[in-house]
């Protein structure tokens, strides 16, 4: 069976870049457009990694890892954040929260699939 | 065909960045062909025909298309590095650059694909290609890693598989793994979400660093030790060099310049239209303060000041938006250098210093060819054949040497070799013949160095196509003028030429010093100012006909800008004299009175007054009137020479 | 009060491009700007004409040529501001009540150049029928005729009408020395 993977992003052209990608390296993919729709959709399902961009309206993506963490469904679940290469204390803040990586902005599909595999197989 | 769309121009824009790079990996290659650079290279090329097909440079991609699959061998090992192959793919390079000029897929780019130049470099290629057996098949050295690794207690916790990252470093070698349990705790006191095991992994590979370090990319809360173990390798020898780069981010974009992240494109034509909105605002905002000082009114005082340090503020972080390190050029005459010298049979190694030196963009951009002039010129006249430096006890390699650095307010951009330096009677004689000088005219070999940037000359005895193209050192001169810059020269016979020019940090704002002359108001560049001291408190040296003033223990020439500004004399009781620093030398400028400190918003002086010598530009005061800015160098240099012209007399 | 590119001028500008007929001649018609200069009557090209405005502080440019004496403030530029009458070998006089500050923008050296000199009045704008000029006449004239394209009967008497592709060079006409 196809595992899933979960990405959390406000911008509807991330979540179809992201679908698109890994949809064609043979994932299944379900979207969530803010933190808190993320939540409900890591309970209902059984996620093989969360891909989740930090700023977000409602609930922002730091807090849904905290949330993720305290979660049954979301402990030990690979979460990565979209981060900016600048925004370094963001990034600690992230990895603090519990995400297990990131990947910078912009990325490309390469980038995506190289880290998709390395922390879903 | 030029209506791009904003995509297409972040890729031309991208794609132009991918360039420099390449041009740079393929200088390093040349230098020192190692699998990384291959692969930086090869990454670049992809990059560039994967865009070019989606944004419509299919023609491009289609031509990339072949250098791409030659460094596709180059990485399997299939084929070796050589000079031959450099070459064609630096020129193939520069050819690419032109295609992303024409806009994308058109009649430009079709007749550039088709022209002769570009059929000659693919059968180049070809040639290169054909190379048969390569002569040093590039195939890493293979090495001993011993890798330790304790992830974070918390990392199950987080997601992370330190099973799978262990798999991960196995395929990239050989590998014998250990595994340490000691800290795993007795059942009772077990957490399964708790990670208590470390590992130990001896791998031989032929991977680098960075590859074992990307492995372990996002367990930056391990403990993790990578260490090579030396005298352990196998295979070929290594180079002399490895460099222990920091952990390299898998997902970090294939350029070496930081482009990605947060940073955003602005074009430089919008910049320079803040930089006017800025000038005006610091000019209203010089009207407020005289307004507000004319009606001495508390709370507006309170508020005048508050906008004026924002203006401050703001003036300064817009500047430093616009200033770009200097590596910015610098990196572009590594390759000229090359080609030069490849052109002139000569052996030069460039050196350069400070290139992370940041100036203005518009200073920058306007640089760019008199330093390439200056640098063909070192090269070209400078730089002694390997045969003849060898003669003279001379390394056969010549040096050249870049190097800039900030100094009070200005930019010092050094260009440096160790050739036969300039010829002075060489110089002398040619600048007989062309007039400017006279047979009689004793002058001082420092003098006849300077020669070397009058109008029209040439020191070369015969015209080479490098640097005798009419276009003289006085073209450098003229750009480093008109950018309120000065040149000077130092040579020593044998020992070899070094040219600096003195540039200002930035062409739009500055501080200045108010002061009035006559009836009008003039402003002097704070950057140059050393001290104000008062005319008549300091005695003046008699025997020097009252154009020296002692300041302390120095002589200082002066000049009166009463005289130099053609006004009238006043019936000043106490003048004043500023003090300035200018090309290395202080003199005094005797002013009426000084007003005091302004921003100034510098503006060029147009066709009718530009050629007028004295000034640097003018400006517009908070009362709405203009003054001029003074061009403390050309004063500085007038002072001197009248001393000079006085003590000759004597 | 500055008079602004707006009004008056300007509206007859737009009408004239608005109007096909008068545009159909407009390689032949011309409007100008009558101002004076010493009693004289000078016309100049109206599109040229950036705004016309009061007497104001000119900043003195030491050592300049006699041509471009001067600086002005214009809306936060700095414009040259050029003195017409030592071009136009005219005597030297003070700017009086009814003096104005014409800024006109035109090419130095391919570069559009804004810039500004006093007139002793402006006037009005005329239509001139580029057909209808006459030559300057030989005697009486002080102003080389490089500077100068024709003259042109009105009905408040003559208007010279300046050639402003010469007369604005920052270098005097070679052929100015007649």
């Amino acid at each position: 069976m196809a595992k899933t993977i979960l990405t959390i992003d406000d911008s509807k052209a991330i979540r179809d870049m992201v679908g698109l990608t890994l949809r064609g390296a043979g994932y299944r993919v379900i979207e969530a457009a803010n933190g808190a729709e993320g939540i409900t959709q890591l309970q209902a399902e059984t996620v093989a990694l969360v891909i989740v961009d930090l700023n977000m309206p409602v609930m922002n993506g730091i807090d849904f890892i905290r949330n993720a963490r305290r979660d049954p469904k979301g402990i030990g679940v690979p979460i990565v954040m979209l981060t900016t290469e600048t925004k370094a204390e963001l990034k600690a803040e992230g990895k603090a929260a519990g995400a297990t990586g990131w990947l910078n902005k912009p990325f490309d599909a390469d980038m995506l699939l190289a880290v998709t595999k390395k922390l879903a197989g | 065909m030029v209506d791009l769309s904003p995509a297409v121009t972040a890729y031309v824009q991208e794609s132009r960045d991918i360039l420099e790079g390449l041009e740079e990996a393929l200088l390093d290659l040349e230098k020192r062909p190692d699998p990384e650079t291959v692969d930086a290279v090869f990454r670049s090329l992809h990059t560039l025909k994967g865009g070019g097909a989606m944004f419509g440079f299919r023609l491009m991609a289609g031509f990339i298309h072949h250098f791409e699959d030659a460094f596709d061998r180059v990485r399997s090992g299939d084929l070796a590095i050589s000079p031959k192959l450099i070459n064609v793919v630096l020129k193939a390079r520069d050819q690419m650059m032109a295609m992303l000029d024409c806009g994308g897929d058109g009649p430009e780019t079709a007749a550039l694909v088709t022209s002769a130049p570009l059929v000659a470099l693919l059968t180049e290629l070809d040639a290169a290609l054909d190379n048969g057996v390569p002569l040093t098949p590039l195939v890493a050295p293979t090495r001993l890693w011993h890798i330790s690794f304790r992830p974070a207690a918390t990392a199950l916790q987080n997601g992370m598989r330190p099973d799978r990252l262990i798999e991960e470093l196995v395929a990239l070698g050989q590998a014998v793994v250990t595994i340490n349990a000691e800290d795993v705790p007795p059942l009772d006191s077990f957490d399964p979400s708790v990670s208590y095991l470390a590992w130990q992994v001896a791998l031989t590979t032929a991977q680098p660093r960075s590859a074992l370090e990307a492995v372990f990319i996002f367990a930056d809360d391990a403990d993790l030790d990578i260490h090579e173990v030396e005298g352990e390798a196998s295979g070929s020898p290594q180079p002399d060099q490895r460099e222990d780069k920091p952990t390299e981010t898998v997902a970090a974009p294939p350029q070496k310049h930081d482009t990605a992240g947060d940073s955003v494109r602005v074009s430089s034509a919008k910049l320079d239209e803040i930089l006017d909105q800025l000038g005006e605002l610091v000019i209203a905002q010089a009207r407020l303060r005289q307004i507000s000082n004319s009606i001495d009114e508390p709370a507006l005082e309170g508020l005048v000041e508050e906008v004026e340090r924002l203006v401050t503020g703001l003036r300064d972080a817009t500047l430093s938006v616009r200033m770009l390190p200097i590596e910015m050029v610098f990196g572009k005459f590594r390759r000229v250098v090359r080609d030069l010298s490849a052109e002139l049979g000569k052996e030069i190694e460039l050196e350069t210093q400070g290139g992370d030196t940041e100036i203005d963009k518009n200073v920058l951009d306007r640089l760019s060819e008199p330093l390439v002039h200056m640098i063909r010129n070192s090269i070209d006249h400078g730089i002694e054949l390997p045969q003849e430096r060898s003669a003279s006890g001379k390394p056969a390699k010549g040096r050249l040497r870049l190097s800039a650095r900030q100094e009070a307010g200005e930019i010092l951009i050094s260009i440096e070799d160790d050739g036969k330096g300039l010829d002075a009677e060489a110089i002398r004689k040619k600048a007989v013949d062309r007039g400017l000088i006279s047979t009689e005219d004793e002058i001082s070999t420092a003098e006849l160095h300077k020669l070397i940037f009058a109008p029209g000359f040439s020191t070369a005895a015969t015209v080479s196509s490098v640097s005798g193209r009419g276009v003289g050192m006085d073209a450098v001169l003229t750009t480093v003028s008109a950018l309120r810059g000065s040149v000077d020269v130092k040579s020593y016979p044998g020992q070899g030429t070094r040219v600096t020019l003195r540039l200002p940090l930035t062409l739009a704002i500055i501080d200045g010093l108010l002061v009035r002359v006559g009836a009008a108001s003039y402003v002097i560049p704070l950057a140059s100012v050393e001290e104000c001291v008062e005319f008549d408190s300091i005695e003046h040296g008699r025997e020097s006909g009252r154009t020296m003033l002692q300041i302390r223990e120095h002589l200082v020439p002066f000049i009166d800008l009463i005289d130099a500004f053609d006004d009238l004399p006043g019936h000043e009781q106490r003048r004043r004299v500023v003090i300035v620093k200018a090309e290395g030398v202080r003199v005094g400028l005797v002013v009426d009175d000084i007003l005091g400190q302004n921003q100034t918003v510098i503006k060029s002086l147009g066709p009718y007054h530009g050629g007028l010598e004295g000034f640097a530009g003018a400006t517009i005061l908070g009362n709405g009137s203009v003054a001029l800015i003074a061009d403390v160098g050309l004063l500085a240099r007038r002072a001197w020479a009248a001393q000079e012209h006085l003590r000759n007399a004597a | 009060m500055p008079h602004k590119k707006g009004d008056p001028m300007d509206m007859q500008q737009t009408s004239r491009t608005q109007s096909p007929q008068i545009a159909a001649t407009s390689e032949t018609a011309e409007m100008a700007l009558i101002m004076r200069l010493s009693g004289e009557a000078f016309g100049l090209p109206v599109p040229m004409v950036n705004e016309i405005i009061d007497p104001i502080q000119i900043t003195r440019v030491p050592n300049a040529s006699a041509f471009a004496p001067g600086l002005i403030n214009v809306r936060g530029a700095v414009v040259p501001l050029l003195d017409l009458r030592h071009r136009l070998r005219m005597a030297p006089a003070a700017p009086g009540a009814t003096a104005r500050i014409v800024v006109v923008e035109t090419t130095i050296k391919d570069t559009p150049t804004r810039l500004a000199f006093l007139a002793d009045a402006v006037e009005e704008v005329i239509d001139v029928e580029l057909g209808k000029l006459e030559p300057v006449p030989k005697l009486g004239a002080p102003w080389p005729d490089t500077y100068v394209l024709g003259v042109l009967r009105h009905t408040k008497g003559l208007v010279v009408l300046l050639n402003a592709s010469t007369l604005f060079q920052p270098e005097p006409s070679p052929t100015a020395n007649a």
